[in-house]
C-alpha cells in the first residue's frame, strides 16, 4: 500500500471527572485508550461500535476539538496532535473536515445556505469578491447536485436530504483531503439514504476524499467501507478490510454485534454468526473492567481475560486484532502491557 | 383475518385545517390487529405513522383536527368517546412504549414513584402501598433488570438508556393491556440492547396474550418481531401482509422501492433507494398517493387504487395487481 494519509500511534483522550466544591479529579473517563492505525488516501474505514465506545470522541480528536491525552496524529508529515502545530500549518485545518449526524442542527436555521457556505470559504481566505463567492457556492451546490437557486434558501425550507447535501457542500468548501463522517445518514429516510451515500462515494472518487466514516450501522459499512474498524471501550477490537470482517469475523466482540443485526431476508440471516445472547451492556468508560475491559461480557472469555489486557496483533490477512484467542495478543506475563504502536 | 380483531379501524381519515388551507393527511386507513397478534405498521417519517397512533389513543383534539371513520377497541367505537370515557382506557387497556425513554420518564421523580402512579391507574388493583411495591418489583424483574430494589429508588438519569427502555416496557404491561403500541421500539439503542429488548418484549407479550401494534421505520426489527405487517405511505395503507410474505415477496412497488432501499449485509452496493419525496398533504396527488414516485407508473394512476386480494391475508391497493394478467404478479 501507498504511504498513509493519516496516522494514529497510541491515541489516548482521557475526560478527567471533577467533583465536589474544589473540583477535584476523582476519576477519569477513558474515551479513548490507546488506538493505533493508519488510514490511506482515497479509501473509507468504517469506524463501528455502541455509544460509548469513544468512536466519535476520536473522530472529534482527528478533527482537533479535544486534545489529545497523549499519541500522536501523523498527516502530512506533522504531528497534528499538538495544537501548536495544528495553528502554525493552516493547510491542515482546510485539509481536514466533518458533516455532522443531524443536518437539522449542524445548520443555523437564521443563516441561507448562501451565509452558511461563505464562513468556510471567507475564513480560510479563499475567495475575496462577492462574484468569487457566488461563482465558488454555485460550484459547490453543483457538486452536491443541489439547484444554484438554493443558496438563497433558509434551512428550514429543505427536506433532512437536501439540508446534509448542503452540510456535504460546507465540508467541501476548503478542498479537504479527509473528511470526518459522524452518522452522516442516520437521522434520514432509508430511501433517502442511498443518494446520500451514492454521492459521498461519487465525490470520493472525483476528488480523492479519503472518509472516516463513524457510524453503528453494520450493513451499510458492508457495502461503503474499505476496511472496519471496531471499537470497544476505547480500543480497537478489531480492525480487517470489510470483507474479512463480515466473513470471518475475529473477535468476539465483533461476532456478537454482527449476530445483533436486524436484517431484511433470508439470505442475510444465514450471512450472520450464530446469535449470541450478549450478556449486560457496555459497562461506563469511567469504571472499566481489569484485564480485558470485553471479558465481563465475552462469551468465550478464559482464565487470563480479567487479569491481563491483551495487545493489538497483525492478523494473517492483513488486519488487527486484540484478543487473548489469537497469537500475538497476550503479553508476556508481568511485563507490563503497553499497546506497541504500529 | 382469522382471529377476532381487537383493534379495527375502518376508513379513518384525518385532516387538520390550517392558515394555508385543509391537509388531508390519514386517507382512509384500515387495520386490524388481532387478540394476541404482534402487528407492525412500516413507512417513512411523515406518513402518519404516528398519527395513526394518536388517532387511536384519542390525542387529537378538535377543532384543528378533523376525525372520520371508526376505530373499534374491544367492541368500543373510540372515534366520539369522551375524554373521561378515553381516559378510563388510556393506560389501562391500551398503552404506549415511547421512543425516547428520556423524555418519556419524567426527571424530577424516581422510577419507583412513577411505576406506582401507573399501577395506581389500574382497574383491577386496589392495592396497599406494600401490594404496590411487590407488583413493582415484580415487573422490573419481569423485564429482566437486576436489583429492581435499587432501580425503584433511582432517578432516570441514574438508569443506562437500556435500562430505561425496560422501565417504560415494565411501565406499559404492568396493568396487563390488551394492546401495547411501541414507538420505535428500541431503535435509539445500540444493537445489541435492542436485539436485548425486543427479546424481552417478544416473550413477556407472548406469555400474557397482549396484542402489539409496533409503529417503526426499522424494516428489519419489524420482520425479527411481527406477525403480520402493515406498510404505510402518505397517510394511506399501501399493503399488508403476513411478515415472511411481505419480506419474501413484496408486490407494491412502494414496499419493493422501501426493501431494495435497505443496505444488505450480502454486499451488492448501496442501493439508489426511492427517486422525488412525500407528497405534500396539502395538494396530494389525485388517485394513487404513490404515483409521482412510482417506476411503474401508468394512466390509471390517477384513479384512487383499487383494494385487491393477492393472497391469504395479502393485500395492496395498487392497478397493477387488479386483474392483470399473472405475469405481472411476481
Amino acid at each position: 500500500m501507498s504511504e498513509p494519509l493519516l496516522r494514529l500511534v497510541d491515541l489516548i483522550k482521557h475526560f478527567p471527572i471533577r467533583s465536589g466544591f474544589l473540583m477535584r479529579q476523582v476519576g477519569v473517563i477513558r474515551a479513548v485508550d490507546g488506538v493505533s492505525f493508519a488510514l490511506y488516501p482515497g479509501e473509507t474505514v468504517g469506524l463501528v461500535g455502541e455509544s460509548g465506545s469513544g468512536k466519535t470522541t476520536l473522530g472529534m480528536t482527528l478533527l482537533g476539538a479535544y486534545r489529545p491525552t497523549a499519541g500522536a496524529i501523523w498527516f502530512r508529515g506533522s504531528d497534528i496532535a499538538d495544537p501548536v502545530v495544528r495553528r502554525r500549518v493552516p493547510a491542515i485545518k482546510k485539509a481536514i473536515q466533518v458533516v455532522f449526524q443531524d443536518p437539522g442542527s449542524s445548520l443555523n436555521p437564521r443563516r441561507t445556505v448562501r451565509q452558511t457556505l461563505e464562513v468556510p470559504l471567507r475564513v480560510h481566505g479563499l475567495v475575496h469578491t462577492g462574484v468569487q463567492v457566488q461563482r465558488r457556492i454555485s460550484e459547490l451546490l453543483e457538486m452536491v447536485e443541489l439547484p444554484w437557486e438554493f443558496m438563497y434558501a433558509f434551512p428550514g425550507a429543505l427536506s433532512g436530504g437536501q439540508k446534509q447535501r448542503v452540510a456535504i457542500a460546507r465540508a467541501l468548501a476548503t478542498a479537504p483531503a479527509f473528511v470526518v463522517l459522524d452518522e452522516p445518514t442516520s437521522a434520514l429516510d432509508v430511501s433517502v439514504q442511498g443518494k446520500i451515500i451514492a454521492l459521498l462515494l461519487d465525490l470520493q472518487r472525483r476528488l480523492g476524499l479519503t472518509y472516516l466514516f463513524i457510524t453503528h450501522d453494520l450493513s451499510l459499512m458492508r457495502n461503503v467501507a474499505t476496511r472496519v474498524a471496531v471499537m470497544y471501550l476505547g480500543k480497537l477490537a478489531e480492525l480487517a478490510d470489510t470483507a474479512a470482517l463480515f466473513s470471518s469475523p475475529r473477535h468476539p466482540y465483533t461476532r456478537m454485534l454482527l449476530s445483533a443485526i436486524p436484517v431484511v431476508s433470508d439470505e442475510e440471516e444465514a450471512l450472520k454468526p450464530r446469535w449470541v445472547a450478549p450478556r449486560g451492556e457496555t459497562p461506563s468508560p469511567a469504571h472499566v473492567p481489569s484485564g480485558c475491559s470485553f471479558h465481563p461480557r465475552c462469551p468465550e472469555a478464559f482464565a487470563i481475560c480479567p487479569r491481563l489486557d491483551p495487545v493489538v496483533a497483525a492478523t494473517d490477512g492483513g488486519g488487527l486484532v486484540r484478543c487473548h484467542l489469537y497469537p500475538g495478543c497476550t503479553p508476556a506475563e508481568g511485563v507490563d502491557a503497553t499497546p506497541t504502536p504500529s | 383475518m382469522a382471529r377476532e380483531a381487537l383493534l379495527d379501524i375502518r376508513d379513518l381519515s384525518v385532516s387538520f385545517t390550517g392558515y394555508r388551507g385543509v391537509s388531508r393527511v390519514l386517507n382512509g386507513v384500515n387495520l386490524t390487529v388481532g387478540r394476541g397478534e404482534k402487528v407492525g405498521l412500516v413507512g417513512e417519517t411523515g406518513c402518519g405513522k404516528s398519527l395513526t397512533v394518536r388517532a387511536v389513543l384519542g390525542l387529537l383534539r378538535k377543532p384543528r383536527a378533523r376525525v372520520r371513520g371508526e376505530i373499534w377497541f374491544a367492541g368500543r367505537n373510540l372515534v366520539g368517546l369522551s375524554a373521561g370515557e378515553l381516559q378510563l382506557i388510556r393506560g389501562r387497556e391500551i398503552t404506549v412504549v415511547f421512543q425516547d425513554p428520556m423524555a418519556a420518564l419524567n426527571p424530577v421523580f424516581t422510577v419507583g414513584e412513577q411505576l406506582r402512579d401507573v399501577i395506581a391507574r389500574s382497574p383491577r388493583h386496589q392495592a396497599s402501598e406494600r401490594e404496590t411495591w411487590a407488583r413493582a418489583v415484580a415487573i422490573l424483574k419481569e423485564v429482566a433488570l437486576p436489583d429492581p430494589e435499587r432501580i425503584l429508588h433511582a432517578y432516570p438519569v441514574q438508569l443506562s438508556g437500556g435500562m430505561r427502555q425496560r422501565v417504560l416496557i415494565a411501565m406499559a404491561l404492568v396493568n396487563e393491556p390488551a394492546l401495547v403500541i411501541a414507538d420505535e421500539l428500541g431503535t435509539a439503542l445500540d444493537v445489541t440492547i435492542q436485539e436485548q429488548i425486543l427479546q424481552v418484549m417478544r416473550s413477556l407479550v407472548d406469555a400474557k396474550g397482549i396484542s402489539v401494534l409496533l409503529i417503526t421505520h426499522n424494516l428489519g426489527v419489524v420482520r425479527e418481531t411481527t406477525d403480520r405487517v402493515y406498510v404505510m405511505y402518505a397517510g394511506s395503507i399501501a399493503e399488508t401482509a403476513p411478515t415472511a410474505d411481505l419480506f419474501r415477496a413484496p408486490k407494491h412497488p412502494y414496499t419493493q422501492g422501501l426493501l431494495a432501499s435497505v443496505p444488505k449485509l450480502t454486499g451488492e452496493g448501496v442501493p439508489r433507494g426511492i427517486d422525488g419525496m412525500i407528497p405534500d398533504y396539502l395538494s396530494p396527488p389525485p388517485g394513487c398517493r404513490f404515483a409521482p414516485r412510482c417506476p411503474f407508473v401508468q394512466p390509471r394512476c390517477q384513479q384512487p387504487p383499487p383494494w385487491v386480494e393477492v393472497g391469504p391475508d395479502h393485500a395492496l391497493a395498487c392497478v397493477l395487481y387488479d386483474g392483470a394478467p399473472t405475469g405481472l404478479r411476481s
